[in-house]
Formats: structure tokens, sequence, C-alpha cells
């Protein structure tokens, strides 16, 4: 029973999105969302299930699908794994894709190609599902590069669009960058299990090489092993890699805002809710493992922290709605891998996991429900999302405007709404880490970019909100004559959500369940003791917020006065609004000297390598077309060429 | 190799020599088979040569085989020639050219005509007149000759020397 | 080609050459070819005349001074005859002059056929190329030919290259004349069924017995074969010769 309800979770998208391409190659616009919504129905139906069916207390369970590969010493099964890290983002995947399903059944509405997009959309849904129950490193390797596919072909869905088909690429490019490091980290690993004594001993329990159980065990006596001394930093760094690109974190953080080209729900789904979190995820599961190397996590802690400072900044000085909301979820992301961080000291593993899917649990739901209003704004607005050309639309979009608010409400950390309690954890769990002697000094400065980073988040998102439906009433032109309200199948998830994001803080953090919930997975070590979160904390960010809050409503009405030119104000703004630059230095450094060196040997292949293979085909027609001015067809000629010969005949005959 | 035949072979390569060089040279057909005729002298003779170095008769007989297949040759390139030359009314090898590879339009050439030198030699101015303009009739007998005459003649030659 | 062992073996055999003789004989005849082509003889009469009496004169003093003997003599003279014949023919403009150019040099080698014994042979040259063949040259010449010389006997194809040609090619063959290596008298020898006698000499002028005897006995099948091969030549001249008939309708 358990088997088949766990193997429906993945094989129902699958036959979902199947049915879609064949409506879709039918050229099917009106009844494609059918078998989408039913098919993530039931996966996210199938998921509550386990999750009731799954005793905590079992630890893991592992649903055996078939052997993959058992090549020599390799051998690699396609198989589940059950417990409580992987029902948690299960839970999260299944049940927001299905809500963003119906929503996007209306927003996507009368679009050509809307088979195709259910048709990948099911099909993304697959492998986040498989990837997050994937047994096998590689395995989730495979499906981690099948949603960075799923991701290209949704960001490039209006592939017409010049930019639009540029930001899939550009999407697509970066994540390989990534997914190269990843691999390298992948074969190093599988290397050193199958090749050292712990590979030997270990592979007893799992049954594969690349299991996680088998990772997990062989971990400390690779970390110890005299012949690779720090191997396990090497390949910890790989993966660490891996997951900066997934989830967007500086250095290749440069897809997220251009993967907005897409539409609305799919940046809903995918880069607010699931795929940007497989990054977490990967980390998250590979703990056990990334403890043996401290210096690689403080790194990531580090990148996590200038990744969330650098995108409230760039947040801050954005007129694009969507953009705006793709650099908070970067930023947010760079609180997870802050978390992540704190696994280096030593004790702390459980407790950052803990924090890290809690805020991640949070952040999926509030903020798909901020995509899902500003998609309702898009439309309502004639497909306009720069925020200086509108304003004012409370009364033109009243149940929007109150869904907006609970997502901004919970994204800037008001107090009792959702992310207050997750972000808390995570700087309390930051603050407890500075305590620390050694590496302490790190958390401490990561603490107070996690301060200052609160504090631009409450500025940018109540700047948003404000200047979107407080104030005077603005409408474009292309809103048309009467902008309407969003109907009510594109709002009864966004319901959903706003409900999840108002009660899923309290519900899981203080009551202290998911900190239990997540301590059942195996290899975590046992808590000691209780965990307090300190008041001090609490309270600062609650006046954090709420002096965020006031600056935002401030700046948003501010619009008349402009920062002085010249002045360190006006600089920043205009680093903020071309990306910190670092686009441009990419471009220079990296993008130009490529396309150079392309054209440097396509020109060299051209010119050379064909040019001496049409030359030696030319030769002989060359050569025969001289021979051929021999015919004369005078006899004097021929004479001539006779007495030559025998004259030439004759010396080396002599001289020889 | 004695010193006689050594002269002798030399004597036989001018002659071959030079048949060659007239063979490439020429564009009459005539003169073409005569230095093909001179080859095989030249050959001939070098045959000579060492039969009297070796003191048989194998030089000889060959000798007298070249002369046979030369003679035979001659005989057969002239009935060729004719008929060559009564299709196309010249013996220049050079109109046979049509097996070639090169097409090129017949290059008409100019005709080289030899102009004879005419050598002024210097005159004398005649003593008497030209029998032709003179105003005495030629078939005057010298007896009949008057006075008169005598006079006519003096004006006709001073008018013709003025 | 290895160049290296070419050169050894051609400085090996540089010192059996007179190379005085050989680049006389080399650059005479180029430089009397070269001028003789090019200018014709048509204007440099006088100078042929000069160069005659020049040689003879010093063919006499060489003569004179030296002690040769009469044959010899006789036999350079005969040569000289040939060879400026030769020149004539190679360089005169006029194709009858040519002709006769040719008919000297032919009568001049049989004169020196007469020198070496081979007394039949000399006599068929004269009868059959300078009789038979010449006179048929001339007949085609004077019935193609009416008047001046045409264009093409007054061009010549290429003369500098045919100059050089001819250098090159007289000067191999002298080369390796000086540079032969005489074969064993064994090699010499023919196995004949008939062994020479004294008096079959070819030192003696009446050699035409022997050479007789010789082709009637040793290679009859030669003559017979020779006499087959003229009556075929008879027989396709006349079929080249003929005129195409016209069938007129």
């Amino acid at each position: 029973m358990l088997e088949t309800i766990a193997w429906l979770v993945p094989i129902s998208p699958l036959m979902g999105a199947l049915i879609c391409t064949v409506l879709a190659i039918c050229g099917d616009t009106r009844w494609a969302h059918w078998p989408a919504v039913l098919s993530l129905a039931l996966s996210a139906l199938c998921t509550i299930g386990l999750l009731g069916m799954h005793q905590a207390e079992e630890g893991m369970t592992v649903l055996y699908g078939y052997t993959w590969m058992d090549i020599g010493s390799i051998r690699l099964d396609v198989a589940l794994r059950l417990d409580s890290l992987c029902l948690t983002l299960l839970f999260v995947v299944t049940f927001v894709s299905c809500l963003v399903a119906i929503y996007s059944r209306d927003y996507m509405r009368d679009d050509p190609g809307y088979a195709r997009f259910f048709a990948v959309f099911c099909g993304f849904v697959f492998c986040m599902t498989m990837l997050v129950m994937a047994n096998n490193l590689l395995l989730l390797y495979g499906f981690w590069e099948g949603v960075g596919t799923c991701s290209y072909l949704l960001i490039g869905y209006y592939f017409r669009k010049p930019s639009a088909a540029q930001a899939a690429v550009k999407a697509f490019l970066v994540n390989r960058i990534a997914d190269c490091a990843f691999l390298l980290g992948i074969i190093l690993l599988a290397y050193v299990i199958g090749h050292t004594a712990a590979g030997e001993a270990a592979s007893m329990i799992g049954r594969g090489q690349l299991d996680f159980s088998t990772i997990h065990a062989a971990a400390e006596e690779i970390s110890r092993s005299s012949s690779y001394p720090n191997l396990i930093g090497w390949i910890a760094l790989c993966f660490v890699i891996g997951a900066i690109g997934k989830s967007a974190q500086f250095p290749l953080h440069v897809w997220l805002p251009d993967a907005m080209e897409g539409p609305t729900p799919v940046s809903a789904l995918i880069h607010a809710a699931t795929m940007v979190t497989a990054g977490v995820y990967l980390m998250a599961r590979m703990s056990p493992f990334m403890v043996y190397a401290p210096s690689v996590l403080l790194l990531l802690g580090w990148l996590g922290g200038i990744t969330a400072l650098g995108a409230a900044i760039m947040a801050l000085c954005q007129d694009d709605l969507k953009r705006l909301l793709a650099y908070s979820t970067a930023s947010q992301l760079g609180y997870l891998f802050m978390a992540i961080g704190c696994i280096a000291i030593p004790g702390m593993m459980t407790l950052a996991v803990m924090a890290a899917m809690f805020h991640l649990v949070t952040h999926a739901f509030f903020k798909a429900l901020l995509f899902l209003s500003a998609g309702n704004v898009m439309h309502a607005m004639g497909d306009v999302i720069d925020m200086r050309r509108f304003g004012g639309l409370r009364k033109v979009l009243p149940k929007t405007n109150i869904l907006f608010a609970i997502g901004a409400a919970a994204l800037a950390g008001v107090p009792l709404f959702a992310a207050f309690f997750s972000k808390d954890t995570i700087l309390s769990l930051l603050a407890d880490a500075s305590n620390d002697e050694d590496i302490g000094i790190h958390f401490k400065g990561l603490l107070a970019i996690g301060f200052l980073t609160a504090l631009l988040t409450a500025i940018y998102t109540s700047k948003a909100y404000f200047k979107t439906f407080l104030g005077p009433q603005k409408l474009p032109v292309e809103a048309g004559h009467h902008p309407h309200e969003a109907t009510s199948i594109m709002l009864l998830p966004m319901l959903v959500l706003a409900v999840g994001a108002v009660i899923a803080g309290g519900l899981l953090g203080p009551t202290g369940w998911i900190l239990k919930y997540i301590a059942t997975t195996p290899f975590m070590p046992p808590l000691h003791g209780e965990h307090h979160e300190s008041l001090w904390v609490m309270v600062a960010s609650s006046l954090i917020a709420i002096i965020g809050g006031g600056v935002g409503y401030r700046l948003a009405f501010a619009s008349g006065r402009t920062a002085p030119e010249g002045s360190l104000v006006s600089g920043l703004i205009h680093f903020g609004k071309h990306r910190l630059y670092i686009d441009a230095i990419y471009q220079a450094l990296i993008i130009v000297p490529l396309m150079w060196l392309g054209q440097m040997l396509s020109s060299f292949d051209r010119s050379i390598v064909d040019g001496l293979t049409i030359g030696i085909g030319k030769f002989p027609v060359g050569l025969g077309l001289t021979l051929r001015k021999l015919q004369t067809g005078t006899v004097s000629s021929y004479a001539f060429m006779t007495a030559a010969g025998v004259t030439a005949l004759a010396l080396w005959i002599v001289f020889q | 190799m004695t010193e006689s035949t050594q002269l002798l072979l030399l004597f036989g390569a001018v002659m071959f020599t030079i048949g060659m060089v007239g063979f490439l040279t020429r564009r009459s057909i005539i003169l073409m088979f005569l230095s093909l005729e001179m080859m095989l002298a030249g050959v001939s003779i070098n045959l000579i040569a060492f039969s009297k170095q070796h003191h048989n008769y194998q030089g000889q007989v060959l000798a007298i085989m070249v002369l046979t297949v030369a003679a035979c040759e001659a005989a057969i390139a002239l009935a060729m020639v004719v008929s060559l030359y009564r299709r196309k009314a010249t013996l220049d090898i050079n109109v046979w050219s049509d097996v070639n590879e090169t097409p090129s339009p017949p290059v008409s050439e100019p005709r080289i005509v030899i102009v004879e030198e005419t050598i002024e030699y210097p005159t004398l101015t005649p003593a008497g007149l030209d029998p032709s303009v003179s105003p005495i009739p030629s078939n005057l007998k010298p007896s009949d000759w008057t006075k008169a005459d005598d006079q006519r003649l003096h004006d006709a030659e001073v008018s013709q020397h003025a | 080609m290895n160049f290296f062992p070419l050169a050894q073996s051609m400085l090996d055999k540089v010192g059996k050459v007179d190379w005085h003789l050989m680049a006389f004989i080399c650059i005479a005849f180029g430089a009397i070819g070269y001028f003789s082509l090019q200018r014709g003889m048509l204007k440099s009469k006088s100078i042929a005349i000069v160069g005659v009496v020049l040689l003879t004169g010093a063919g006499f003093l060489a003569a004179i001074t030296n002690e040769l003997s009469l044959d010899v003599c006789v036999f350079l003279a005969f040569c000289g005859l040939a060879i400026g014949g030769g020149i004539a023919f190679l360089s005169v403009r006029q194709p009858i002059y040519a002709a006769l150019g040719f008919a000297t040099a032919i009568l001049s080698g049989a004169g020196v056929l007469f020198l070496q014994s081979a007394t039949f042979i000399a006599a068929a040259t004269i009868i059959v190329y300078a009789g038979a063949t010449i006179i048929m040259f001339l007949f085609v010449l004077m019935f193609s030919q009416q008047d001046a010389p045409e264009t093409y006997d007054l061009k010549l194809t290429r003369p500098f290259f045919a100059t050089i040609i001819g250098a090159l090619f007289l000067g191999v063959l002298v080369y390796s004349l000086q540079t032969a290596e005489d074969a064993s008298p064994d090699e010499w020898k023919v196995v004949s069924a008939r062994p020479l006698s004294a008096e079959t000499t070819l030192d003696t002028p009446s050699s035409t017995v022997g050479l007789g005897r010789s082709l009637f006995t040793e290679y009859l099948f030669t003559v017979e074969i020779a006499g087959t091969l003229l009556l075929a030549a008879t027989i396709g001249s006349i079929a080249v010769a003929q005129r195409t008939i016209e069938v007129s309708a």
C-alpha cells in the first residue's frame, strides 16, 4: 500500500505530462488543464497519505524500483527513499504545484501553447518529486538536470520573444556550469567510495555505491583517510557550486532576474517555491557528509550572506514588480544558505537543517502567493508590470490587495505572520553560532548581514505594496477601459496559499513540531536538550519590520523628490538598477572572450581545415589541368618532348 | 675502343644530332622527313664503325636492313605527304593540329615576302638621245641626213639635258 | 634520388674525360647551330666561304705538321664535308638548297663508308638515299612549292631550345664515348655457322664477297623479310596516295 502510494506521487504527474503532450501535438487549447490538474491533485493527495502513513519513528523507508546499472564495482538502483526531510519538501512541492496549476488554468487561457505549458509543467513536477525522493546521488543528479531542462522550456515559453529565448538560454548555461561541478563532485565521491576501505565497509549497508546511506556512512572514513587528505573538502566544494547554481546565489545568480520572462505561474512555482530550493535540499541531504568540511560550509554561509545583502540592495532599486520579487527570492535563499552554513559548528547540524527547512516551507507559501498576486496585477494592467506606470489599485483589485498585503507582511517579517517565526529561527541560530570559539566571528558578521537584509526586505516590500495598491489611482493605457479583478478560479488557490502563509509559521515553529519531525531523519545527530529562541532576536526583528514598513511608506510616496545627482545614494541606486554591474563584468570577462575564441576556431575550421580538404580535392584537378596543356596537337612540340626526354634519360643513364 | 672507331662514332653522333636538330626545327614536312633520313644515316655509320671494330659482318647486315627500312619509310611517307598536300595545299606541319586539348583559333601568319635588294648602280649620263624620243625617224639613212636634221637633233639634246 | 653518390660517381668519371674536346665540340655545335639557325645562310655566304677556306687551310697545316697519313686526311675531309652539308641542310631557307645540302652530307658519309671497307653499304647508301630518296623528295617539293619560300620554311620552330637539346645530347654521346669501358674480346666474336677466313676480312676492298656470302647463308631469313617489307611498302604507298573516288549521282 505504502509502495503504491509512494510510486504514484511521481508517476501521476508523468502521466499527466504525457497526456498533455499528446494534447499539445493535437493543438488543443481548452482541455489540457484537466489531466494536469487532476494528476497533480492526485499527487498531492498521495503525499498527504504518505505523511500520514509514514511513521516518523521508523526513520526511513527505501522502496526499491529496479536496477539501473550494475557494472563492475558500480551499482546504481532506481529507488525511493522516504524520510521526514524528503516528505517535508515533497508536501510543499506537490501542494503548491497543484494550486498553481489551478491558477494557471485561467491565467494561460486562450494562449496557443496552452497544452504545451501544462505538459512541461507536469514534467517539471515529475522531475522535482523524483529529485526529492531519490535514494541515490546520481539519480538525484539526473532529475536535477531534468528540472533544469523543464525550467528552460518554461522560461522560454514565449520563445518568439527574443529576450525570453535569451533568458532561457542564460538560465540553462549558468545552471550547466554548476551542474558540471556537481557531476565532478559525484564522480570523485564515487571513486573514493569505490576505492577505499571505507567504501567497502560502507557498501555493506546500502545496496549501491552512491546511496545516501552509503555516503553518510563512509563520510567519516573519507575525511580521515590518509591517501586523500583534503578530498572531502574538494568534493564538498563541488556540491556547493552545484547548489549555488541551482539556487541562484552569488556568483551564479545572474539567471534568476532574467527568468522572469516566463509566465507568472512559472515564476511562482519554479523560481519561488520549488526548483530554487533544490540546492538547499541537496545541502540538507548531504549534511552528514558536509559536516566534515567546515571551511566549505563557511564559504557557503558567506556566499549566502553576500547574496542576501546584494539581492536586497538590487531589489530596492527595481521598478519591475516581478524582478523585485525575483531578487527577493534570491535574498531569502541567501538566508537559507546562511543557516546551512551553521552546520560547520559541530552539534548544530540538526538545528541548522531544521531552520533551513522551516524557512523554506514558509517562503514557498508566501512567495508563491506574492507571485500569483503580481500575476493578477499584470493580467489586469494589460501585461504592464512596471510599478511606475500604475498605482492605487486597491479599488480596482480589492481581493488581490488583501492577498498581496498578507504575502508582503509575511515576507517583511511582521510579527505573527509566517516568516516572522522562520526568519527568527534562522537569526537566533546565527546568534547561537556566533558564540562558538573558533569560527563564531564569522557568524557574528552573518548575523549583522541578516538583520540588515531584514531591514531592506521590509523596506522594499512595503514600498512595493504601498506604491502599487495605495495612493492615487493611476492606470496605464494598456489596461483598457475597465480592468477587472481576477476570476474566482484564480483567487481560490491564492486564498489557500494565504491561509498557509498566515498559519504555517505559527503552526510549525513555536510548537516545535517541525523540529522534532526533521530530527527523526536518519543520520541526524540527536538533539541535546531543548532549544529556546532568544527573546532579543524576536524583539529586534519586530522592530526592524515596523521601521522598515515606515520607511517604505515614505519612499513609496516620495516619488516627487529624487536623490540629488552625484551623491552616494544616487550612485548606489544606479548600481542597483544595473544589477551591481555583475552581469556586465561577466559579459566582458567571460562571454566576449569565449565568443571571440569560438569565432576564431570557426574561421580556422572554415579556412584552414576546409581549405586543406578542398585543396586536396582540387589538387588532382589542378594537376590534370596542367598536364592537359602538354597535349598541344602539334608534331613539333611532341618531337621536342620526345627529344628532351631522350636527352634527360641519356644524361641520367650516363651519370648514374 | 680504338681511336679510329671513336672518331667514326663521333662522326656518326654528329650526323645524328644534326638530323635531330633539323627534325625539331623544321616546319616543312619534306624537310622533316629528310632530317629523319639523316638520323638513319648517322645510325648506319655507327653500325659500320662497330662492324669494323669487331671484324665481322653483323654491323653491315644491320646497316643494310636499316637502309631497307629507310627506303620503305620514305616511300610511304611521301605517299602520305602527297595526300596531306591534297587536303590543305600546304606543306606546313602546324596546320595538322586538330587533336589537342586547348583548341585555339587558327592563327594566320603573315606571309613573309623576301624583297630582293635592288642595287642602285651608278649610272652615266646618256651620251646620245633616247631613240624613242628622237625627232629623227630611225629608218633614215645616213646619206639622207641634212643639216636641218642636225640642228633638230642638237635642239632635242639640249632640251633633254635642260 | 640520392644526389651525393651521383655527384661522387660523376666526379670519378670526370678524370677520364677529355674535357677540352667535349667542350669544344659542344660549344662549336651550339654556336654554329644557333647562329646558322637564326640567321640562315642567306646573308652569310661569304662567311661560309671564308670559313671553309680557313678550315681547309688549317686542316692542311695540321696534316703537314702532325704527319697524318693520307687515309686519315681523306677521312677528315669527308667528315668535314658531311658536317658542312649537314649545317647547310639545317640552316638554309630554300628547301631545294636544303635538300642539296642533305645530298652532300649523304654522299660524304658514303665516302666515309668506302674508307671503312663497307663498299656495298656505301654504294647502297648512294643509290638509295642520295639517289632515290632525294629525287622523290625533290619531285614532291617541286610540285608543291612553285614560287618563293613559304612562311614555314622561313620561320623555324624554337631554334634556341632545339640547339640546347642538340648540344646536350651530343655532349652526352661524346662523354659516353670517352668513358665507355671496352668489352672483353670474347664477347665480340659472333657464333657464326661459317668461320671467317682470312680473305674475307673487312680490311680488304673485297669485303663485298664476304658480305654477300654472309647475307645469303646466315641472314637469309632477314633478307627475305626485307624483301617482303619492301613489297608491302610499295603496295602501301600506292594505297595511301590514291585519290578518293567520288561517285557522281
